[in-house]
């Protein structure tokens, strides 16, 4: 009887602490970061700018953009100050009433004037503190990033949600990176790489339309290890891409082979690359090896390109634009200095031996590096239809 | 006797394989040992003869003193100083399980909850252990059978989900600095695996004393193979630079898991067996403290010390260092492996010299 009450009242004790974790946080406590912009103003202080989730709104209006009769825009911009990031989010807790949330982030907006002045300081906090997550993804912003959160969005209730989108849907191209925190950590860390994010830029609209501005995709801010130096369009950063056999999907637009004037459009179905680092004489020489399989995605000409010969010269005209592709993008890298291609990282595995001799003046090396580019692009197959739908009969 | 209890061989290997798994899962310090590069996952199976050369005078002293726990052949063997260095050891182990809590509540406060005070942590988990503790070696052992599976999937199951994730490339060159470093990288989780010396203080409960081999051979075995997997993944998911900045590699590589836009997040996996295992690395560490005191002192049961010890466990991890980055200096290849050497390597063979010198043990007969 005693052994029976003693357990009861062991349970009574016990059940007091299944009520809930020790700091626990609840959806109307906190405040939701969509998506985070850092500036850096002039006086050298940083300027953040916060998307907010209002999950009220969200819930309620049915999806309609503001002003047809929804519950009006469904995040609010917190803007605040400090001389640190961390600083300037706990500033943050002067206008915004709940906890904020990082957990939920997945996009993070670096201004140019910021990115300029180096990645890794304004960076330690997210690879220091335990909620922001490594898979969010991290993009420079031209002009200020302050701008690109305002930015509403057509589509998307949440602009934060159209953001990470983008980058999600930049594999269509392959005109544009796609970098998560965890790349950027891992290019950040390397002694001889540098680094790249994708660029965003707010395109004005034509007059009439709901919103005035909007975010956009725009090729690739290029590092020197932390430090932006230069933009790379969207070829260059396709040519980036084909180095290093991350290019997924995409177009390329040749001239047809029967009929200069017309354009015929290869798809890229799947791509690779290999990067063979060799030393002649001590001198770092690398052949760079990318295949790639295409289809005849579209022509506008009206000859019949279903011949193996045409095909053949397909491939050439194939091979051609994806090797200037990856010049121009060799060419700028090699000008400005910086080893985007991790040719740095393929020394070190291939020349252990010889590599701490290179890796002190990798840059110098890198800039006059002999660069190989060897392509084997195939067209493979036409779709449905073998012929135009008004096909010349080839003149003999 | 102070425990009727008997445990297989195989609940010993288990035992030891959850205490010293379980820290591996949070901190892993053979990265950070030399040659501290891209080699270490292919280094590190030289800690398996480490091993086997360090448990030799344990193994030798357990065929001498069949019958007896390390305390007590300690005596046997050394005579008058024998409870001095009995106690030497329960201080050391002490020390030990000071160190294994507060490596328990840093974690939670660094990667989880940073604002839960770290005493509750560790007031709860003594608690639990002390139960535990309470009912003996036999309740240890099936603990250790219980959990040492759940634990073996989930490493097993988040390393498979990272398969995307990893990048092979990462681990050439190979062998960059030779063979000689693969020494220093052995040494290194040899160091840290305390497990040995409570290994030979439960050695007399196994059920088949034949098998004391068997647990030193295939014990090591067990550890390196999921070191192997634990350092390999880590290497060729973060790349070896990056995996040596974080103070919590495996954490963070659990935290990259995404497989589609469903499976992520899924680190609590990782917090759940660091709970589980911690938990049977504490009651395990706790029970050879409290069973060395009972024998050193010839008393009739350890239980009444269990509650007293537990409140000087959960007091000495406030004291052992002034901040986390002292903690984890202490806790580095350079001073914690000297440190444990010592007792794991320096004082075992000391006292096999002297059992043999002075005729002690089974064998002289």
């Amino acid at each position: 009887m005693k052994k029976r009450s003693l357990n009861f009242m062991l349970c009574l004790v016990l059940s007091f602490t299944l009520t809930g974790c020790w700091n626990r946080n609840e959806l109307n406590t906190l405040a939701v970061i969509q998506a985070l912009g850092i500036d850096m103003m002039e006086d050298g202080q940083i300027n953040l700018t916060i998307q907010l989730l209002k999950p009220g709104v969200l819930q309620g209006a049915p999806a309609q953009t503001k002003g047809e009769g929804g519950g009006g825009p469904c995040v609010w911009i917190a803007t605040v100050k400090g001389k640190t990031i961390t600083e300037a989010i706990r500033n943050a807790t002067t206008q915004v009433d709940r906890r904020l949330f990082a957990s939920q982030n997945k996009v993070v907006v670096i201004g140019e004037t910021a990115a300029q002045s180096g990645l890794s300081p304004l960076l330690d906090y997210y690879f220091r503190y335990n909620k922001p997550r490594e898979l969010a993804y991290i993009f420079v912003a031209k002009g200020k990033a302050e701008d690109i959160i305002n930015a509403e969005n057509e589509q998307e209730k949440v602009p934060g949600k159209a953001i990470e989108n983008l980058a999600k849907a930049s594999l269509n191209t392959s005109k544009a990176p796609e970098v998560t925190f965890h790349d950027l950590q891992r290019s950040l860390v390397s002694k001889t790489s540098s680094s790249f994010l994708p660029g965003l830029e707010l395109v004005k609209r034509p007059a009439g339309t709901t919103i005035e501005k909007q975010v956009e995709l725009c090729g690739t801010a290029i590092f020197k290890k932390d430090k932006l130096v230069g933009w790379f369009d969207g070829k260059e950063s396709r040519g980036l891409l084909w180095v290093l056999g991350k290019v997924k999907s995409g177009i390329l637009v040749v001239k047809s082979p029967e009929d200069e004037s017309q354009k015929v459009v290869l798809e890229i179905i799947r791509a690779s690359s290999k990067i063979t680092p060799e030393l002649i004489d001590g001198k770092p020489t690398v052949t760079v090896e990318v295949k790639e399989e295409g289809n005849l995605g579209e022509q506008m000409s009206s000859v019949d390109l279903s011949n193996p010969d045409a095909f053949r010269e397909l491939e050439d005209k194939q091979a051609e634009a994806i090797k200037e592709e990856i010049n121009a993008a060799l060419s700028k890298a090699q000008e400005w200095g910086v080893d985007l291609f991790k040719f740095g990282t393929e020394y070190h595995r291939k020349f252990p031996a010889e590599y701490p001799e290179l890796e002190k003046n990798w840059e110098e090396e890198f800039k006059n590096m002999v660069v190989n580019v060897e392509i084997d692009a195939k067209v493979l197959r036409e779709g449905q239809a073998s012929k135009p739908i008004r096909a010349e009969k080839k003149t003999e | 006797m102070l425990e009727g209890g008997k445990i297989s061989a195989r609940q010993m290997i288990l035992l030891v394989f959850v205490s010293r798994v379980i820290y591996w899962i949070t901190s892993l310090p053979v990265l950070l040992a030399p040659p501290a590069n891209q080699d270490v996952w292919i280094d590190l199976w030289m800690a398996v003869p480490i091993y086997w050369i360090v448990a030799l005078p344990f193994y030798f002293l357990a065929k001498r003193f069949p019958q007896q726990s390390f305390y007590e052949y300690t005596q046997a063997i050394t005579g008058k100083a024998g409870p001095w260095l009995g106690i030497l050891y329960v201080l050391f182990l002490l020390h030990i399980t000071g160190l294994t809590l507060t490596n328990f509540s840093e974690f939670f406060t660094t990667a989880v909850m940073p604002e839960t005070p770290s005493l509750f942590f560790v007031i709860s988990l003594t608690l639990i252990a002390a139960y535990a503790v309470y009912h003996g070696i036999e309740v240890l052992g099936r603990l250790s059978e219980l959990i040492a599976p759940i634990i073996m999937i989930a490493i097993i199951g988040v390393v498979l989900l990272l398969v995307n994730d990893m990048n092979l490339q990462e681990l050439t060159p190979f062998l960059e600095k030779g063979i000689y470093p693969s020494i220093f990288t052995g040494l290194s989780p040899v160091g840290q695996t305390i497990e040995i010396i409570e290994v030979a203080i439960i050695l007399p409960f196994l059920n088949d004393l034949r098998k004391t081999k068997k647990v030193f051979i295939y014990a090591p075995l067990l550890l390196v193979f999921f070191l192997f997997i634990l350092t390999f993944s880590e290497l060729t998911v973060l790349g070896d630079d990056l995996a040596k900045t974080y103070t919590y590699p495996f954490y963070n590589i659990v935290r990259l898991i995404h497989v589609g836009d469903f499976l992520e997040r899924i680190e609590v996996i990782h917090v759940t067996i660091w709970i589980l295992g911690m938990f049977v690395k504490t009651a395990f560490q706790y029970y050879v403290i409290v069973l060395g005191i009972g024998q050193l002192f010839h008393l009739k049961s350890y239980k009444p010390l269990i509650l007293p010890m537990g409140i000087i466990i959960v007091a000495s991890t406030n004291m052992l260092g002034s901040n986390v980055v002292a903690f984890r200096e202490f806790l580095s290849f350079e001073i914690y492996d000297w440190y444990t050497m010592f007792f794991i390597l320096f004082i075992p063979s000391l006292l096999l010299l002297t059992a043999v010198l002075r005729k002690k043990g089974e064998y002289s007969k």
